[in-house]
């Protein structure tokens, strides 16, 4: 992002003589060849004329101004002195103007002294009349430098120079003249992201030039800005790095001119730290940028490991991310040691076949990995819909066989069930030597959790779709007869009984003395747990079956009006809401300052909590019920086409997928390493996590 | 959206009398002593509303400093604080007293910022100039602060222990101070020290950093432009919120210990008493 100048601070004239500062150069007496884009107060010009070699202005784009730093280009870009036609040191004719930058025009030319043969050239005019002959000074002390520079140095990757020269006070360089475009008119010209694999290849060949540059003897040169309109790609794919304007000899230890550009500039060069592994973060920088399609100019400066690029582009591979993120890392010691390490690194890369590195084809799903991934599986006579309980060692799961089943975690061994009168898709609870468990047939039931045999039943009148919670002595659950209930965890009596507008399906939480609780009426409700009163509700468009979760004072749920609400504990006001794209019946899941959740749109959502912004999303293609669920890192959830995901939390990358044979509305649960899930194929599965 | 309290809620024994505060601010923008304008612009707004849940306060804060040449950062900073008022009456405060649906809060106090980039930025393309103003904005509801910001003016809330930015600046120095490049002292003398990297009305495109907090606990909310923060040190803003007493007073103090020290920049401060319950 370009930054903003606060005229007015508190070390600056008043505003009525804030038109430029201190070390910006003033044109004065010409019109500007290009107009400042209205409205937008730039440090950086936007890059000028068409897309050419050289076209970079010289001094465009520093970004910091130390008292001995060239000025800023706030300047209008100046206008071209020569025209087309006219004839340097009798040999030199301009044939077309390739870009105009604040201090410099480049054009191309042709030299004239190789008869019959047509020689084209890059010219590029420094023209300075700034009043300050300090900054005119350093103007031309950086052409002087990047002549001198150029003239030392023999890479493909670099432009030869052939001549240097002054004509009437102005300073020319002549330049090989490099036929194609630079990779920002590459990428404005396309528009999608580019393509992994010819990334790849150009940022082998600048880490190959950039290797050559750090290994220039006697001290290294580092380049200082490499970003993607200082990249030219030839037709041949050959890419050629221009505008050594700023580039400079390393002098180790030695703090230098704070210089380069936004977004793409390493943070240590802001404290005017000049490093070879600078070249690489900006390296880095530009890779991510060439294929994610996010502007780093327009981004919150080194915010990339918030960013990683599968999360903006899920058909990258994770090798290239790997890559990629080691160069950007804040700590330069923490990156690729020189730009030949990152070459090889790459260049492993370039060997595979890229299709075969692309995460969206989960590898994992193929039969043998599959193998692997399964502990075991226990079959039911009927669809598995619920959530598995894991609980001392034994797997608590529901059937639509109408039998709570008891599996033996480690080895999925049959221990017993319990029949009720109608299918179970509600989730059991755990007390001490019990579980309790609703059923369609109306019922709670409270079971000796060795031994199967009831402790208690408790009746609603309407089927339990609910799954019971428990807080202190008592045990909440909604009924399909639009009531709330709380019973007596002892006995199963009932201690009070709430009544809303529409079937209760969602499941309690509790916090702060209240049970929270959604309805199909569309109201989330808060109600005192002692006495069963409200104290408030809030209404949601539509039916509200997923689970309200309470973290750092907010209530998640999902709405089936699309939209995940965070509400005020306290009083219900809805703080923020998230839309997606279909009803969400998924209970969202908090992990630190993230809410994860599924939607029927096929996508699980990652937000931050504390503004409902989105992180990232994975696309499943099929509806997710489930509720997602975070351990160590990873998000597990299932959904409408079979599959058990597992993601990277922190990206939403896809680390496996475990086929099953029919959809996964239901919850994975996991413990101790292993995921506990559900499937409408009747079967529940033991899956390494 | 409609919610209320049940009735019984509201019979509950209120809490000791001698705890019970009600919300009350003070506000102050000074021009310093060194600039011939003020650039900057402060609402404060109050409102007891009937809602479902009964009788609520409201209290609406923004402060906003204007940039560019001229005449052009005090137009920005105007037009933003009427944008950013407007949009949270008409979204929230009407539709409270019509009885409709209100939209959520946070969601609308970031979007009424958003709304006043989209609007700033088309007049100053009209007018070719490149205004630009900071905004920062909360909004106190139901014992919560819903708050948005975009630039480098700060929200503060002060709690029994102590002061605490809400705000994080959207400058570069900020930014490398965050990252640990550069030191508190480097920063202070930074070249680039008054460059944000975004602002309102200057780019199509921004990130409100918007947040919601419970006011558990929370004695002062604070909000101000970088004219206080930048030559008031936080020691000295924290002594003068805990000395309490009246908020404008509290505001009188800041803004003459500003002028003290140079007033080399305009001064907004807002000390908002936190209502207790």
């Amino acid at each position: 992002m370009p930054l903003l100048k606060k005229v007015g601070g508190r070390k600056e004239a008043p505003p009525a003589a804030a038109e430029g500062d201190a070390g910006t150069v003033r044109l004065t007496g010409e019109a500007p060849a290009v107009p400042a884009r209205p409205g937008t107060r730039q440090v950086q010009p936007d890059a000028a004329g068409p897309a050419v070699p050289m076209t970079r202005p010289m001094e465009a784009e520093p970004i910091i101004g130390g008292p001995a730093a060239p000025a800023k280009a706030e300047a209008p870009p100046r206008a071209p002195t020569l025209s087309v036609g006219a004839v340097l040191e009798e040999r030199y004719q301009i044939e077309s103007i390739l870009g105009i930058g604040g201090m410099s025009v480049v054009y191309k030319g042709r030299d004239t002294r190789f008869k019959g043969v047509y020689r084209p050239c890059a010219i590029k005019e420094m023209i300075d009349r700034s009043p300050n002959s300090q900054t005119r000074g350093i103007t031309l002390k950086n052409f002087e430098r990047e002549a001198s520079l150029l003239a030392t140095l023999n890479h493909p990757a670099i432009p030869k120079i052939y001549d240097y020269f002054v004509v009437e006070g102005r300073i020319y360089l002549v330049l090989e003249f490099i036929e194609g475009n630079n990779l920002e008119d590459i990428l404005d010209e396309s528009t999608d992201a580019l393509e992994e694999e010819r990334v790849v290849r150009w940022a082998i060949q600048i880490c190959d030039v950039l290797s050559y540059l750090h290994n220039h003897k006697p001290e290294p040169i580092i380049f200082r800005d490499i970003k993607p309109s200082n990249v030219m790609i030839a037709p041949d794919e050959r890419i050629v790095l221009i505008d050594f304007g700023i580039a400079r000899i390393f002098e180790a230890d030695q703090k230098g001119t704070m210089i380069g550009t936004e977004g793409y500039s390493p943070p240590e060069q802001y404290r005017g730290v000049t490093d070879p592994r600078g070249d690489l973060y900006a390296l880095g920088a530009t890779m991510h940028h060439l294929l994610t399609r996010s502007d780093p100019r327009l981004e919150t400066p080194f915010t990339f490991h918030e960013r990683p690029p599968t999360s903006l582009n899920p058909h990258l591979s994770s090798q290239v991310e790997a890559v990629i993120m080691k160069a950007l890392e804040y700590d330069s010691r923490q990156r690729w040691a020189s730009a030949a390490e990152m070459r090889t690194a790459l260049l492993d890369l370039a060997h595979l076949d890229v299709t075969d590195l692309r995460s969206g084809s989960s590898p994992a799903a193929g039969p043998t990995s599959a193998a692997d991934r399964l502990l075991w599986s226990f079959d039911c006579e009927e669809e598995v819909r619920a959530s598995p309980l894991v609980y001392n060692g034994i797997v608590y799961v529901g059937a639509y066989d109408n039998n709570l089943y008891a599996v033996d975690a480690g080895a999925g061994k049959f221990l017993w069930k319990f029949p009720t009168q109608r299918g179970i898709c509600s989730t059991a609870c755990a007390w001490e030597r019990f579980v309790a468990v609703g059923s369609e047939d109306g019922n709670l039931y409270a079971l000796h959790a060795q031994s199967g045999q009831v402790q208690w039943t408790a009746r609603t009148s309407g089927s339990i779709r609910s799954s019971p919670r428990i807080l202190l002595d008592a045990l909440f659950v909604g009924s399909d007869d639009q009531n709330v209930y709380a019973f007596d965890l002892r006995k199963g009596e009932q201690l009070w009984s709430y009544r809303t507008w529409g079937a209760v399906r969602s499941s309690a939480s509790n916090v702060g003395g209240m049970i929270l609780i959604g309805s199909d009426d569309g109201h989330v409700y808060a109600i005192e747990s002692r006495r069963g009163e409200a104290q408030w509700k809030t209404r949601t468009g539509q039916a509200v079956v997923s689970s309200p979760v309470a973290s750092e004072g907010l209530i998640f749920v999902g709405s089936w009006d699309a939209h995940l609400y965070a509400l005020d504990q306290r009083s219900g006001w809805p703080a923020w809401k998230f839309r997606t794209n279909g009803r969400v019946t998924s209970t969202p899941f908090v992990y630190g300052s993230r809410v994860y959740v599924g939607s029927s749109d096929g996508n699980l959502y990652c937000l931050e909590t504390r503004n409902g912004k989105q992180l990232w999303k994975f696309e499943s293609g099929s509806f997710i019920t489930s509720s997602p669920q975070v351990a160590g890192g990873k998000v597990y959830f299932g959904a409408g086409n079979g599959r058990v995901y597992c993601l990277d939390a922190e990206s939403g990358r896809e680390l496996w997928a475990f086929q099953t044979g029919k959809p996964v509305p239901g919850t994975p649960a996991i413990v101790e390493g292993v995921v506990y899930v559900g499937s409408m194929d009747q079967r529940v599965y033991a899956l390494r996590a | 959206m409609g919610f209320w309290k049940s009735r019984r809620q509201k019979t509950a024994a209120p809490p000791p009398p001698e705890k019970r505060k009600g919300m009350a601010f003070g506000a102050i923008s000074d021009v310093g002593r060194v600039r011939p304008t003020n650039q900057d612009h402060i609402v404060a707004l109050q409102l007891s509303l009937p809602t479902p849940n009964g009788q609520e306060t409201l209290g609406f804060f923004v402060v906003a400093d204007g940039m560019g040449g001229h005449t052009g950062g005090a137009t920005a900073s105007a037009r933003a604080v009427e944008i950013v008022t407007g949009e949270v009456l008409r979204g929230l405060v009407l539709p409270i007293l019509c009885g409709d649906l209100p939209a959520a809060v946070q969601d609308l106090v970031r979007e009424a910022l958003l709304t006043a980039n989209r609007r700033i930025l088309d007049e100053a393309a009209r007018q070719h100039n490149d205004m630009g103003t900071t905004v920062t904005a909360a909004l106190l509801l139901g014992g919560r602060c819903y708050q948005a910001h975009v630039g480098d003016s700060r929200l503060y809330t002060h709690t029994a222990a102590g002061l605490q930015c809400r705000t994080r600046d959207h400058s570069m120095v900020a930014r490398l101070l965050e990252l640990g490049q550069i030191s508190p002292e480097e920063a202070k003398h930074h070249p680039k020290r008054n460059y944000l990297y975004q602002s309102v009305g200057q780019q199509d495109e921004i990130e409100v950093e918007s947040d919601s907090y419970s006011l558990d606990g929370c004695e002062h909310l604070l909000l101000c432009s970088d004219g206080l923060w930048g030559v008031v040190a936080e020691g000295a803003i924290l002594q003068a919120l805990t000395q309490g007493g009246d908020a404008q007073v509290i505001c009188e103090q800041l803004v003459g210990q500003a002028n003290e020290a140079g007033g080399e920049d305009n001064i907004s401060v807002i000390v908002v008493q936190v209502p207790q319950p």
